[in-house]
């Protein structure tokens, strides 16, 4: 087993080289070098949405490699039977009387990347049909493992302890944290916060709206100068009403109360959140168009993947909001935007079929919902090629199981859509599936401690999507901490158009 | 060594007296100050003999309260460091019955000596650097010094009146000046080694004091009747002060001058109390009270270099204190039999509230927020003795609730409808605003929100009868609140529902075959959330560094060992066959009692983790594997840094001081009778603390009250009640439209909120400061709680659905304020905001208000009236419970 303490005496020995991963210090630019590079004079839109899935998803189960030996490998290792994690293989009908989750579900769905990889084929989750259409139409892409890495790091290098790596792996909010902030928790800034630093200037006074959360308070919108702005999935909350208990001007008697300015710092900070709470709403409330505008109630369901029954699917809701606060951004004068959604339950150790199944078939089907609906927009029209939707997730799961669910992985794979993302492809190497076992002599060069040994960090997804939302060379650089480590050729994964 | 001949000071008799307030001298012309001169008594705390039927007592400056030393009354108590830490003590001598004894700053006692002594001065007469005591054990024992506080000489076979310490050679060592009485006069004993006649009349009193600001000591005696108040100038010249004798006086700085400048001098009924000052305009003497008083004492209580005074008017007056020569407030309501400026030890005693505000205040740590009947309770018997009674008070049941719901719902359903989550929160809520142990109830949800577990998502769910399971999970945290850290860690993970959510319930042994290993979850949790956290920690919470790096506490590597000893444990059973452990059959109780150990389920491969190594087990030992790793955990030196200064985020205050966590978690490793994991000590220590008793509040100190307590100190301030005794709040936790926040429904094992949470671009985040419940405090769920709250002023809770209104407020008591605003946003101060509220909030309140207009009342108009004037209730509440300083606890 990896042993800690070297790591670290290598890590330390090697920081004055590399960029440190403290909390906050690779993010805390000099506020006099933003602004720099394109951006200032666009005149365009863009906004770039981030679905986080909180827990960690199973990626060896989202999209996977159905060729002969990728496929043999992993039902050896999964097992296609009705306790079991193993899905069936593509062409399977469903079963919807069998007992297991998996043959109720059907074979995986096939999909073909522009670009082959050697001999192998491709699939994705059963559940995924919307996903899939979308990857055919290529308005997706996948993304293949994943990870929070700070060099390039091969499967010696890692057993070696001979380059630094990431801290606190496998741990659910240090791994959210490092994703969102290349920090574990703690950290002050994220990643979505400073590209919203740099490019706040765009929105002139419309600053507060530049990184929005419809989720919980995450650090990936927090910046130097940018606070999220929260928002529920009925829009800006108004506080009271008119002539409260008999008050004729009670709203403002709430502000002046609810605002006032106090030295205790506590005090403040709380004061603070009603007047962003109260000045944002006012903003929003004439600019927001109606739900029905969007798709309504109607639009937002979701059919489960086994059961067939229609319920609200809570991702698309979340969506919708952004979608309606996107339909605003002519009214509201603004011109960047960073969205953060989310969606829980991810945490598979057990009762993984079934779990996972619903969630998967929610992405599948909020990512095509808002896709379509962003083609459609109410005042602003097609907006769907300036958007970009990405998921992101805590980290991938084992290779192996634990009988009906999986533990705490690495590597992973994760899915980018919209109008100006190059679809229908797979990019980066489709990882080995498989746990290396000195006894029959088999090693995954791609697999540490059974789970993935990511090929593509964080770093490099998200300034790929950040090159086209409009930072320049030097601010990625400062933005993404571990981008200089890899190869100039490779920062750009050449997944957007 | 006795001088059998004095030099007699010649003087000239002074101003003849008359019956009318006497003429004072001309001011003479002032000194140029210099500065810095030294102040009175350093010590800040009051300490007060109350005599035989109410013992001896002190006052806290720095927390506002009142603290019990002794039943026994005293003869006098002086301040030195006697046990040579240069940290203050007090000497207390309680008369012939116990003899002398110190206070230590430990709060301990010591015995000085058994002989009770005529009087006691306290200072660094030799010069060693520790304080020395002069004692005059009378006749037939002579004055003794006990010098550094260790050893005892003898510097006078006489006994003597009284005794002043003074410098009055100006050599910089303090000097005695001691009063035989008529025969011998007074002398000076002079560094520790000379004895210098001062005069060779005895006097009724002898003060030091600077009178002329040269920093060099005077003393101001009184010779009597006879000749009056005179002043020996930096032992030089002799002056008159004033021809009337008083019956006593005190030295003190009132003008922040620096030095013992001003006299306050009593003399008698006929005259009062007077204040001099040669620096006083337009008179240098000038009347401060018409009454005598009983005693006097300087002291700078609120640590700001200027001295406040403290007046014993007698027992018809009582005791009071004027603060910093301006404002007057009454301490106390009886009169003392005598009083001294000391330093009282930061613990171990019995504090009182000094108000009712500091009761509240106390409470709103303590409780799910103070109720007029705790207040009073604590302010009866003190902090210490309030904790105490906490943790004898008769406990009532989540499980016995849900129960009887259940029951309930099923017959009246037909069989239809049982109890589910529903019953969870409204016995959590029940408890929470009505329960008759609010100690315990509080410390269980402070507790839940570390060992979390959540009916928000499939693997216990809201729907289902586990829900018993969670209502079960909830009396063993309250088992745990004062029970020990170990039981409680055992508790939690042998619970079942602990089991269903954290996934260890029915978890396998590793099968070699399959490739499949054990499931990790719930190894991994109970390090990093429930025991020992990710990295190594100092006693007082801060990170051990390496190289200037954190030092994790755990590898994958001990995950990995650590999920095998999790394994083989399953429902309840009698029976431990696959059946039970599939859950094909179950056992009716399976949901709430313990899990059980199903060996062949077991790893028997060997388990290491954490430096630890649980050999290969022949037979499956299940219980030893458990054992030993719990074991391991519970000593683990991170714990009580790690559990403890959560427990402090959670009651008092989200960024305590090192010192503060470290005092904690000492009570938390050894309980003073070397127990570890002592809940109630670890409760006592976090309370008691003088950071969470100590009423002077900085900028950064406090927390922000989460959703639930703002609620429930909103509720228990109102006494409010369940129509139906059910408190069917419901799920919260919509931050749109509810609290964002429900108990028992977190989202995930970490809780609402992280305990490291740094809100950013925010002053508290840029100070560095850590701020949890603000993490869930957004611009959508602050709105969402501010409409919540007014609605529920509206309509009481739940705000919608079947049971709308059923739980509501007794605004009556309000309701008699409605009319006079500022009383009325006074009351709400006293009782939400533990009279901390500012005067710009009361001034907001009262007008806005204000803008209700309530109809003048006519023979047919009550109800509108009367709905007026609780619409100018409701207005005020929902201002002071959306107000920032409502929401931030300090």
């Amino acid at each position: 087993m990896r042993n800690i303490d070297l790591n670290r005496r290598e890590f330390l020995r090697r920081a004055s080289a590399l960029s440190a991963m403290g909390a906050g210090a690779p993010l805390a630019i000099n506020l006099g070098c933003i602004g720099s590079a394109a951006a200032q004079t666009a005149s365009d839109y863009k906004a770039i949405v981030c679905v986080f899935l909180n827990g960690g998803n199973d990626s060896v189960n989202t999209v996977l490699a159905t060729d002969t030996p990728s496929w043999t490998r992993y039902s050896a290792l999964r097992k296609q039977t009705a306790t079991t994690i193993g899905l069936m293989p593509p062409g399977t009908a469903k079963v919807p009387t069998a007992p297991g989750t998996n043959q109720k579900l059907g074979g995986v769905l096939p999909v073909v990347p522009t670009t082959a990889q050697g001999t192998r084929t491709f699939a994705i989750h059963p559940a995924m049909t919307h996903m899939k259409a979308m990857f055919d139409a290529k308005r997706a892409a996948i993304v293949a493992n994943v990870g929070p890495l700070i060099v390039p790091t091969t499967k010696s290098q890692y057993y070696n302890d001979s380059v630094p790596l990431p801290p606190r792996l496998q741990s659910h909010n240090d791994q959210q944290s490092i994703w969102q902030s290349f920090a574990p928790e703690g950290s002050k800034f994220g990643w979505g916060g400073r590209m919203g630093d740099i490019l706040a200037g765009l929105n002139g006074s419309r600053r507060i709206l530049t990184c929005i959360s419809t989720s919980q308070s995450t650090v990936f919108l927090a910046g130097n100068d940018m606070i999220p702005y929260q928002i529920g999935t009925d829009g800006a909350i108004r506080i009271g009403w008119d002539w409260m208990f008999g008050a004729p001007t009670a709203t403002q008697v709430i502000e002046q109360v609810t605002t006032a300015t106090r030295t205790h710092l506590l005090e403040q900070d709380t004061a603070a959140v009603f007047s962003r709470s109260i000045n944002t709403e006012r903003d929003l409330r004439a600019a927001l168009p109606e739900k029905t505008a969007v798709g309504g109630t109607t639009a937002i369901q979701y059919a489960h993947p086994v059961t067939g029954v229609m319920s609200t699917n809570r991702l698309a809701e979340q969506l919708q909001l952004v979608a309606r606060i996107i339909a605003a951004q002519a009214t509201l004068g603004v011109k960047r935007q960073v969205f953060f959604v989310s969606i829980g339950g991810w945490d598979t150790h057990s009762t993984q079929n079934d779990n996972q199944a619903n969630l998967l078939a929610r992405v599948s089907h909020a990512l095509n919902y808002f896709d379509q609906t962003l083609r459609t927009l109410p005042t602003v029209g097609d907006l769907s090629a300036n958007v970009t939707t990405f998921t992101a997730s805590d980290f991938g799961r084992t290779i192996n199981s634990n009988g009906d669910g999986t533990d705490h992985g690495w590597g992973s794979h994760h899915f980018v859509v919209g109008g100006a993302v190059k679809g229908g492809d797979i990019y980066g190497n489709f990882p080995e599936i498989g746990i290396s076992d000195k006894k029959i002599g088999y090693d995954n060069p791609n697999e540490v401690s059974r789970v993935l040994l990511p090929e593509i960090s964080v770093d490099q997804y998200a300034a790929t999507m950040a090159r086209w939302f409009g930072l320049g060379d030097t601010d990625l650089l400062n933005v993404f901490p571990n981008l200089g480590n890899f190869d100039a050729a490779k920062r750009d994964l050449g997944f957007m158009l | 060594m006795l001088r059998s001949c004095l030099r007699i000071i010649g003087f000239s008799l002074v101003v003849a007296l008359s019956s009318s307030i006497p003429s004072l001298p001309d001011a003479s012309a002032a000194q140029t100050s210099s500065p810095s001169g030294s102040v009175t008594a350093k010590g800040r705390d009051v300490l007060l003999d109350l005599g035989t039927s109410h013992g001896l007592w002190a006052f806290s400056s720095s927390r506002n309260a009142w603290n019990y030393l002794h039943k026994q009354s005293i003869k006098s108590a002086v301040r030195a460091d006697v046990n040579r830490n240069n940290l203050a003590d007090t000497v207390i001598d309680f008369g012939s019955s116990l003899g002398i004894y110190a206070l230590l700053d430990n709060g301990n006692w010591q015995q000085i000596h058994n002989l009770t002594a005529k009087w006691i001065i306290a200072a660094d007469f030799d010069g060693s650097g520790r304080d020395d005591l002069i004692v005059d054990f009378g006749d037939p024992y002579g004055i003794f010094m006990l010098k550094d506080s260790t050893t005892w000489v003898q510097l006078h076979a006489n006994t003597a009146k009284s005794a002043v310490v003074a410098d009055m050679d100006h050599n910089g060592r303090p000097d005695a000046v001691i009063d035989f009485g008529d025969q011998m006069g007074i002398w000076v004993y002079q560094n520790n080694n000379t004895w210098v006649g001062l005069h060779s009349v005895s006097a009724r009193w002898i003060l030091r004091a600077d009178l002329d600001r040269n920093k060099q000591d005077d003393l101001v005696i009184d010779f009597g009747p006879a000749y009056g108040i005179w002043i020996r100038y930096n032992n030089t010249t002799w002056a008159p002060l004033h021809g009337v004798s008083a019956k006593s006086a005190i030295a003190s700085d009132l003008t922040r001058s620096g030095y013992l400048d001003t006299l306050l001098v009593d003399f008698d009924t006929q005259y009062g109390i007077w204040k001099y000052s040669k620096y006083l305009k337009p008179s240098e003497w000038v009347q401060l009270h018409g009454l005598s008083a009983k005693g006097l004492l300087s002291i700078d209580t609120d640590a700001n270099l200027q001295d406040d005074v403290i007046f014993d008017f007698g027992s018809q007056y009582g005791i009071w204190k004027m603060t910093n020569n301006a404002s007057w407030v009454q301490m106390y309501g009886i009169s003392s039999a005598s009083m001294a400026g000391v330093t009282l030890p930061s613990k171990n005693l019995n504090e009182f509230p000094g108000a009712s505000t500091d009761s509240t205040r106390f409470l709103t740590q303590a409780t799910f927020g103070p109720t007029d009947g705790d207040t009073t309770r604590v302010s009866q018997i003190g902090y210490r003795a309030w904790i105490e009674e906490q943790f004898t008070k008769p406990r009532s049941y989540h499980g016995t609730f849900w129960d009887s719901e259940n029951a309930r719902l099923k017959a009246a359903s037909g069989g239809d409808q049982t109890a589910n989550g529903d019953q969870v929160t409204g016995s959590f809520w029940k408890q929470a605003l009505t329960g008759g142990d609010p100690l315990r109830q509080r410390v269980a949800f402070a507790l839940s929100e570390i060992f979390v577990i959540s009916m928000a998502d499939g693997s216990i769910d809201y729907y289902d009868d586990r829900t018993r399971g969670v209502a079960a999970y909830l009396d063993m945290l309250g088992d745990g609140a004062f029970g020990n850290y170990r039981t409680l860690l055992e508790a939690v993970a042998l619970q079942p529902m602990m089991g269903r959510y954290l996934s260890h319930l029915g978890n396998e042994k590793e099968d070699p075959e399959s490739g499949r290993l054990p499931d990790e979850n719930f190894a991994r949790e109970v390090m990093q959330l429930f025991s020992i956290g990710l990295v190594q920690l100092n006693l007082d919470g801060t990170p051990k560094l390496e190289g200037g790096l954190p030092i994790p506490t755990y590898t994958p590597a001990d995950v990995a060992g650590l999920a095998k000893v999790f394994t083989g444990f399953g429902w309840y059973s009698t029976t431990l066959n696959d059946e039970y452990w599939y859950g094909w059959k179950s056992n009716a109780a399976r949901n709430y009692r313990p899990m059980v150990a199903y060996p062949q389920y077991h790893s028997t491969s060997e388990k290491a983790f954490l430096g630890v190594m649980i050999p290969a087990q022949v037979e499956p030992d299940p219980l030893t594997s458990l054992r030993v790793a719990l074991d391991t955990l519970y000593y683990h030196p991170n714990v009580g840094p790690f559990i403890g200064k959560q427990l402090i985020q959670r009651l008092v205050t989200s960024n305590p001081s090192p010192a503060y966590v470290e005092r904690v978690a000492s009570a938390f490793n050894n309980n003073g009778a070397g127990v570890r994991g002592d809940m109630k000590a670890v409760i006592r220590a976090i309370l008691l603390d003088p950071e969470a008793r100590n009423s002077t509040i900085t900028a950064s100190y406090g927390k922000l009250r989460e959703p639930i307590l703002r609620i429930s100190a909103f509720m228990r301030a109102l006494n409010a009640k369940s129509t139906t005794g059910r408190f069917p709040v419901g799920r919260t936790d919509d931050p749109s439209y509810s609290l964002a926040q429900s108990p028992m429904y977190s989202p995930s094992v970490f809780n609402f909120y992280r305990p490291g949470y740094l809100p950013p671009n925010s002053a508290s985040g840029d100070a560095g400061m850590v701020v949890p419940e603000l993490q869930i405090a957004n611009e959508v769920s602050m709105a969402g709680y501010a409409n919540f709250v007014a609605y529920a002023l509206s309509n009481g809770l739940p705000l919608w659905g079947t049971s709308k209104g059923d739980i509501k407020p007794d605004y009556a008591p309000l309701m008699a304020l409605a009319t006079t605003p500022s009383e009325l946003a006074e009351r709400i101060n006293a009782k939400l905001l533990n009279g901390q509220m500012s005067d710009t909030l009361k001034a907001a309140i009262a007008n806005g208000v204000l803008t209700i207009t309530v109809p003048d009342a006519t023979a047919t108009n009550k109800a509108a009236v009367d709905e007026a004037k609780l619409n100018r209730v409701r207005f005020a509440l929902l201002l002071a419970l959306t107000s920032s300083e409502f929401i931030v606890q300090k």
